[in-house]
């Protein structure tokens, strides 16, 4: 291959590995494109700080393997790579060794000879961090990062980029799995290890990285195939009812960041300024133009999740006019009975009115809009269970029992889906870290271990 | 307007992205800055300083507005945890029908 004609061609099997199961035969078209790569972004922070807080497993098991399976055998039928970033959603180290296991038995069990497995841990410990509070500054969290917000913070990891990757790669990886990275980074890393273009590289990732939300319409877990070019790169979608066009590759450039034309990465920023799309045929988009600018330092993401407190929740609802009216009475007389009975103690509740502002909160613009039934959702937070409970009874007991304008509810004051304190599987859980640090080596936060599996 | 959305960018901030249906509209819009920080404060009855940025995006015929969430991502109280349904309020936003001279 001259150097004008390289291409190196990147399979994203699924916007998000096993959030539900990706369609086989879009997925079976892409490996008939003979891809390099097969590869999916398996996290998000969009998924709050609980899953990186509790190490709770975001999706079911049986959905990863599912996903993870179809990629490895795809991936050997073409002597792809497969690389997965931000493993079980939040991207723990436990949940890089859980996908291992499921590597290493899909390989045992289809009999796939031998595999490099490279694995990229990012979970940073708290000791980590304290000896570098001095290089950190905040990125969305308007505080800085101190040791009282250590002592908040109950896990963290690095978002790494592409440096671990292509470290495993060096190392000879087949399969990498790897814990919290920047979604651009997982798919760019084999085509700048290939020494293609880091700016068309890392674009190309940010329009791949969530699969068919690239392509139009975007019809969910569908595949498609990115092409990092000398000259740019094509986006294309493997099914055949979706295509992209130019103001879907170029809307995607919005989606979920905050600026379309400078987005900032480990070790520098995309400078998307230039950036021109033009259609190849009615299904591919060619992109050229994106720019990589290196930064003098390099700063990596970091993000933390702290335990708040054990949750229970409580849904009443009201249809009475008058109850409607009163709904802020109700929840202050239920918030002077929960501090008569469990004190000043160390609780908190969140009130939700749902027809109301539940949504928006103080930027509802329609409050005062007639509605004839709304519904309550009642936060209950207090430092163990029992405490949580107690309080989520009071608050039900509380609704029952309401008054309201010179008027008792005698028969119950409020309706009740069910006479149940509903108990969520994980506690309540807050951002405390959403920083950047500075390193002076991009491995500093993480490490690669690569080990041969053998069937 | 043809879209309308609304997502978090990043654990912190929501951004709006609302596309036009074609050049003309969107250029009356980005030139007549009927979409601006004011206008979007006033639309959510958020303080102006809470919208941190208004980017006009050529290629796509969108303007961008990012805001200040009110509470981080899936912190307690939590009813929008990835920000989809922030963008209602923004369906009642005044668009004049004419808006100075058009750019170019």
């Amino acid at each position: 291959m001259s150097a004008t004609d390289r291409q190196i061609s990147v399979l994203c099997a699924s916007g998000s590995l096993g959030l539900t199961p990706f369609h086989e035969e879009s997925f079976s078209e892409g490996i008939s494109r003979r891809p390099h790569v097969v590869a999916a972004d398996a996290g998000s922070g969009d998924i709050g700080p609980s899953y990186l807080g509790s190490g709770h497993w975001y999706n079911p098991e049986a959905w990863e393997a599912h996903d993870l399976g179809l990629m490895l055998e795809g991936a050997r039928s073409c002597d792809a790579k497969v690389i997965v970033g931000s493993a079980g959603g939040a991207g723990l180290d436990q949940a890089v060794d859980r996908y291992f296991d499921i590597v290493t038995k899909v390989a045992r069990h289809r009999g796939m000879g031998k595999l490099t497995v490279a694995r990229i841990y990012s979970e940073l410990t708290l000791d980590w961090l304290a000896s570098r509070l001095e290089r950190s500054e905040s990125l969305g969290a308007p505080w800085p990062l101190t040791s009282d917000v250590l002592a908040q913070t109950s896990r963290a990891v690095a978002m790494v980029g592409v440096e671990p990757y292509l470290q495993a790669l060096e190392d000879g990886a087949d399969v990498i799995i790897a814990g919290r990275s920047c979604d651009d980074a997982l798919f760019a890393a084999f085509p700048i290890w290939k020494g293609m273009d880091w700016g068309y590289s890392l674009h190309m990732g940010k329009c791949i990285e969530c699969g068919p939300l690239v392509a139009d319409p975007p019809l969910q877990r569908e595949s498609v195939i990115g092409t990092v070019l000398d000259d740019g790169f094509l986006v294309e979608p493997m099914h055949p009812g979706m295509r992209c066009t130019v103001a879907s590759v170029a809307g995607h450039t919005l989606y979920e960041r905050m600026d379309p034309y400078r987005q900032a990465g480990p070790g520098g920023e995309l400078d998307l300024s230039a950036v021109a799309y033009m259609p190849v045929n009615s299904r591919v988009v060619k992109v050229t133009g994106s720019q990589w600018l290196p930064a003098r330092e390099y700063r990596v993401k970091v993000e933390g999740s702290g335990r708040v407190g054990a949750c229970r929740l409580i849904i009443f609802a009201l249809r009475d006019p008058e109850a409607i009216a009163h709904v802020d009475d109700i929840i202050s007389d239920i918030r002077s009975e929960v501090r008569r009975v469990v004190g000043e103690a160390d609780w908190q509740i969140h009130f939700s009115v749902f027809g109301r502002d539940a949504i928006l909160g103080s930027r509802e613009p329609q409050r005062e809009a007639p509605v004839h039934e709304i519904a309550v959702l009642a936060e209950a937070i207090a430092p163990d269970e029992a405490l949580a409970t107690q309080i989520a009874k009071l608050i039900k007991y509380g609704s029952l029992r309401a008054h309201y304008g010179g008027r008792f509810g005698k028969g119950g004051g409020a309706a009740l889906p069910h006479d149940e304190v509903l108990s969520p599987q994980q506690d309540s859980y807050r951002w405390t870290i959403d920083h950047l640090v500075t390193l002076t080596d991009p491995m500093e936060c993480c490490r690669v271990e690569v080990e041969v599996v053998e069937s | 307007m043809t879209s309308l959305s609304s997502k978090n960018a990043g654990n912190f901030h929501i951004t709006y992205d609302i596309g036009f249906p074609d050049e003309a509209t969107y250029l009356r819009v980005r030139d007549g800055h009927a979409v601006d920080a004011r206008s979007v404060a006033s639309a959510f009855g958020m303080a102006e300083k809470d919208v941190v940025s208004v980017i006009a995006f050529d290629p796509g015929w969108v303007i961008k507005v990012n805001v200040r969430r009110q509470r981080a991502s899936g912190d307690p109280g939590e009813t929008d945890v990835f920000g989809a349904q922030q963008y209602a309020p923004l369906l009642d936003l005044e668009i004049p029908d004419q808006l100075g001279a058009p750019a170019r």
